[in-house]
């Protein structure tokens, strides 16, 4: 190993980590993370409305800026202050000609959020299948997990073993149903924590979608026939309580659909939105009996849309630019490239280079006739300097002979 | 004569201070040469230099012909080398130390380690980390000798010694120089021993060499000079002159009838006497 | 020769090593009974549950540390004896290339610590393999498998640092050794690391190179 080479393998890493280190930092220091307003759509003004839960007395606004008191504010968002209107004694029988009552407004709302990294990270390898049909409220863990792959198995959890009755009886029904194995994903929720159990959605090798669950302890699959009018990307279950729909269905060209049940049948709706990247862009949904309010963030900002619950068609629509922040303009001010290893999309670790392009960092050049001795180093420093900015400085800095010898020289 | 070592224009600093300008010396075989220098001279820094230890700012060294920052195995095998303070790997026991470094060594002479350990009653099992500064010197020592380099480097060998085991090991290193054409290159702060081992003798002043002569020439014409009062100013050939209680002295390596002229104006009776070489020493360096 | 070498380093070390065993077998059986009463308190249910729903982690946490702990251990044990003294100079006197005698001084700490952790790997896999599906133990290794990474990089700054010759550089090189460990105990799901792991080779590989570069400095005489 030749002391020069080494000394290259230790600029290198010293200068990687400080680019990773140093913005880690800045950013740390600066960054505030964007507020984006909270906005829902009136089901009496029949528009967006920008909702700041800080101001006590005026916490509704309009878009035009109209400003409206705690008491207007409950009463024109009753489907969202609902709980209010009924402990005060003011809940209408009903809204836009729909009779309500808090039975049917709870049960229709629901709050559904999606976040890239879910899909950019390692995917669950082992699940579990719940009794869909409990004999007793609520659900209860049901003692072993499955595997579903090249085939599916159900594993004990008391004695960590292949259950390989009932492994076979699911795998024959699936094959029965026409399921090609391997899967390619499963998706399903997990959580006790729910009103009821409707299983998991697998996309089988085929690029099919299937429906599996446990019924009464006996295996449930269906084809849901989603395929044929979309190319899956991803699924997510959410079971809402007044049972309307299975979950979130995403296709490749960035719909997002709602996989309804009715008569046994997996009927599709689109929501009226823009393409959605499911690998970009994070996802609120919160429904209610009459509209679902629907926030989509991404890097250039959120993008608010009112759908008409009934055939989620868009009824409004708002848009809030980004605002970089401290953090994104300094960043281009020091950091011509930096590097970060975690990603707040993604749940993998790895490096990713960012190259912000500004280049004002150009007065550290004037630094490296300084640092270098010799002649012939100082262009090679300066162009070193160019390319990595404040970090490779600092690398340079913290490499021993960096600096000339020139006192020594008599 | 084959060249052993050879320093050429060797320059060094550490930081702003100098330690040596343009060193120029060099090592026959078979000879034994000993390194003096008052405390700080660099006698260290030399020996850091010749085996590679240490960059000097200019100038070049080299032992067997080779430079001394590349030296390759075969010449590392060719020197043994001894660290200032008789430094070895201390968590060895003194039987494990020889095995490991046996292993190095083609002519390996095991005996010459045991012989020396037996003679100073050091168990093999003993730990170097326990042993006294005498013992830590017989394994250092020891390996040296059982190694049997052609070229002998010891960085102030009889450090921490008592006489009788100075006297011994001056002894071992004359036969063992006298049994081999072999080279031996030294620093120590006790000139009495090396007044009867050192074939040559270099003598450091800060900054340069200020003599390399056989030590018995030293010993032949270097004397002592005491005349009675007025002070001369710089006499051409003699060192050191100054005041010694109601005498003066100065030294010189002029013969006696020169510098009974040259220090005429002088008035008095002149007095010359030998020296040892411990003696010369000061009166070529100065007594600080 | 390669053998007195390795003889050298085994004395030197042995007491470090096997502190380093002892305290790597004394988590594995600590980890065995805390396994054990996790099932019998919790139950198997309860416990594979957290598994799924809170991506826990089956052993007691000390292993995140552990690794890089015996590795600076090592490290230290086996280079500070060498920078007593100044003693690398003998070490570097043997009639060898000095890049293959630090290369095998190297290699022997960190196989030896490969060795260890592989064993502690095994021997917690051997006793989880009783209570966890295979999917568990798979996200286990790739939970761990950073900090074992730790250990090994942690060990070769160590080795880096001790030989430097000048204690500010030692300082600097202490900075960034900091700043590369600290990219192998980010906060991430099990399974999270494995397209970082061709990066922690690249890690592993420059902190292999290091020492060589502060070997090279001690040479020279750097202060």
């Amino acid at each position: 190993m030749k002391k020069r080479i080494t000394r290259v393998i230790l600029l290198l890493l010293a200068t990687a980590l400080a680019a990773w280190a140093l913005p880690a930092l800045v950013k740390k220091a600066t960054r505030s993370p964007e507020r984006y307003p909270f906005i829902y759509y009136s089901s009496l003004l029949k528009e967006l409305c920008v909702i700041d839960y800080s101001d006590d007395d005026t916490p509704l606004s309009d878009l035009s800026g109209k400003k409206y008191t705690t008491a207007q504010f409950d009463s024109l968002l009753p489907l969202l202050n609902f709980r209010q209107l009924m402990a005060d004694g003011r809940l209408p029988d009903s809204i836009d000609g729909h009779a309500v009552t808090p039975p049917v407004l709870r049960a229709a709302s629901f709050v559904f959020r999606h976040y890239p990294a879910t899909v950019r990270g390692p995917r669950p390898a082992l699940h579990v299948l719940f009794e869909s049909m409990p004999r007793r409220v609520g659900l209860e863990m049901p003692g072993d997990v499955f595997r579903l792959d090249d085939k599916i198995e159900f594993i004990d959890c008391e004695t960590n073993r292949v259950n390989g009755e009932k492994s076979a009886r699911f795998q024959q029904t699936l094959e029965k149903r026409g399921y090609r194995f391997p899967a390619r994903w499963n998706a399903g929720n997990p959580n006790p924590r729910k009103a009821y159990d409707e299983g998991y959605f697998s996309l089988d090798a085929d690029g099919r979608l299937f429906h599996l669950k446990m019924v009464n302890g006996k295996p449930y699959a269906r084809d849901t026939r989603a395929s044929e009018t979309v190319d899956v990307a991803a699924f997510s279950v959410l079971e809402v309580a007044n049972k309307r729909f299975y979950g979130f269905l995403f296709g490749k060209q960035g719909e997002v659909y709602i996989l309804e049940e009715r008569d046994g049948g997996y009927p599709l709706a689109r929501l009226d939105i823009e393409p959605f990247d499911l690998y970009r862009d994070q996802l609120t949904i919160m429904g209610n009996l009459l509209y679902w309010n629907v926030a989509v963030t991404n890097p250039s900002g959120r993008a608010y849309y009112a759908l008409r619950s009934e055939d989620l068609a868009q009824v409004a629509e708002h848009r809030v630019a980004h605002r970089p922040d401290t953090w994104e303009r300094a960043a281009g001010w020091f950091f011509p490239v930096y590097l970060t290893l975690d990603d707040p999309d993604s749940a993998y670790i790895y490096p990713r280079l960012h190259v912000t392009g500004a280049w004002f960092h150009a007065p550290l050049l004037l630094l490296a006739p300084l640092l270098a001795g010799r002649r012939g180093r100082r262009v090679l420093y300066a162009i070193y300097i160019l390319i990595t900015g404040f970090a490779g400085l600092l690398a340079l800095l913290a490499l021993p002979d960096t600096f000339t010898k020139k006192s020594r020289k008599r | 004569m084959e060249n052993i070592i050879q320093c050429e224009h060797v320059t060094h600093y550490y930081g702003d201070r100098l330690i040596y300008e343009d060193l120029n010396f060099e090592v026959q075989r078979g000879k034994i040469l000993g390194l003096l220098g008052k405390n700080g001279t660099g006698k260290t820094t030399i020996i850091n230099i010749l085996n590679g230890y240490l960059k000097p700012r200019a100038g070049v060294c080299r032992l067997f012909g080779e430079e001394m920052s590349r030296l390759s195995p075969a010449t590392k095998a060719r020197v043994g080398l001894l660290l200032e303070g008789h430094v070895q790997h201390t968590y060895f026991n003194a039987e494990q130390i020889e095995r490991f470094y046996s292993r190095f060594f083609p002519h390996w002479r095991r005996d010459a380690y045991h012989a020396l350990l037996e003679k100073l009653h050091v168990a093999p099992t003993q730990k170097i980390s326990t042993m006294s500064c005498g013992q830590r010197s017989q394994v250092a020592l020891g390996l040296l000798f059982a190694q049997d380099p052609e070229l002998l480097v010891l960085d102030d060998f009889s450090m921490g010694l008592d006489p009788g085991y100075r006297r011994l090991f001056v002894e071992y290193l004359k036969e063992y120089a006298a049994a081999g054409q072999k080279t031996v290159f030294l620093t120590s702060h006790i000139i009495q021993d090396m007044e009867m081992l050192i074939d040559d003798c270099i003598i450091l002043d800060y900054g340069r060499i200020l003599l390399h002569e056989p030590t018995r020439h030293i010993l032949d014409h270097f004397r002592r000079y005491r005349f009675p009062s007025p002070a001369i100013g710089e006499v051409e050939g003699m060192w050191h002159a100054g005041p010694a209680g109601d005498h003066w002295e100065a030294y010189s390596f002029l013969p006696e009838e020169e510098v009974a002229r040259r220090l005429a104006h002088a008035a008095g009776e002149l007095t010359s006497e030998r020296l040892s070489l411990e003696d010369a020493f000061i009166g070529l360096t100065g007594k600080y | 020769m390669i053998q007195a070498i390795l003889y050298k380093e085994w004395i030197k070390t042995r007491r470090a090593v096997l502190l380093a065993a002892a305290l790597l077998a004394g988590y594995v059986a600590y980890a065995a009974i805390h396994t054990g009463q996790l099932f019998r308190v919790d139950g198997a249910v309860a416990t594979w549950a957290n598994m799924i729903l809170k991506d826990a982690f089956p052993l007691p946490a000390a292993l995140r540390w552990l690794p890089l702990l015996t590795g600076v251990l090592a490290g230290i044990a086996q280079f500070v004896p060498e920078m007593t003294n100044k003693r690398l100079k003998l070490t570097l006197h043997l009639p060898m290339p000095e890049r293959r005698v630090l290369s095998v001084m190297l290699l022997y700490g960190a196989g030896t610590l490969v060795a260890l952790y592989a064993a502690t790997i095994l021997a917690a896999w051997g006793i989880l393999a009783r209570y966890y599906p295979a999917e568990f133990l798979a996200g286990f290794l790739w939970r761990a498998l950073p900090w074992f990474v730790a250990g090994v990089v942690g060990y070769l700054f160590a080795a880096w640092t001790c030989v430097e010759p000048a204690w500010t550089r030692r300082a600097s090189n202490a900075l960034v050794a900091t700043g590369a460990l600290a990219a192998c105990y980010l906060d991430a799901p099990a399974g999270g690391y494995l397209p970082m792991l061709p990066y922690l080779a690249l890690l592993t590989g420059a902190g292999f190179c290091l020492p060589f570069y502060s070997a090279a400095r001690f040479k020279e005489g750097a202060q």
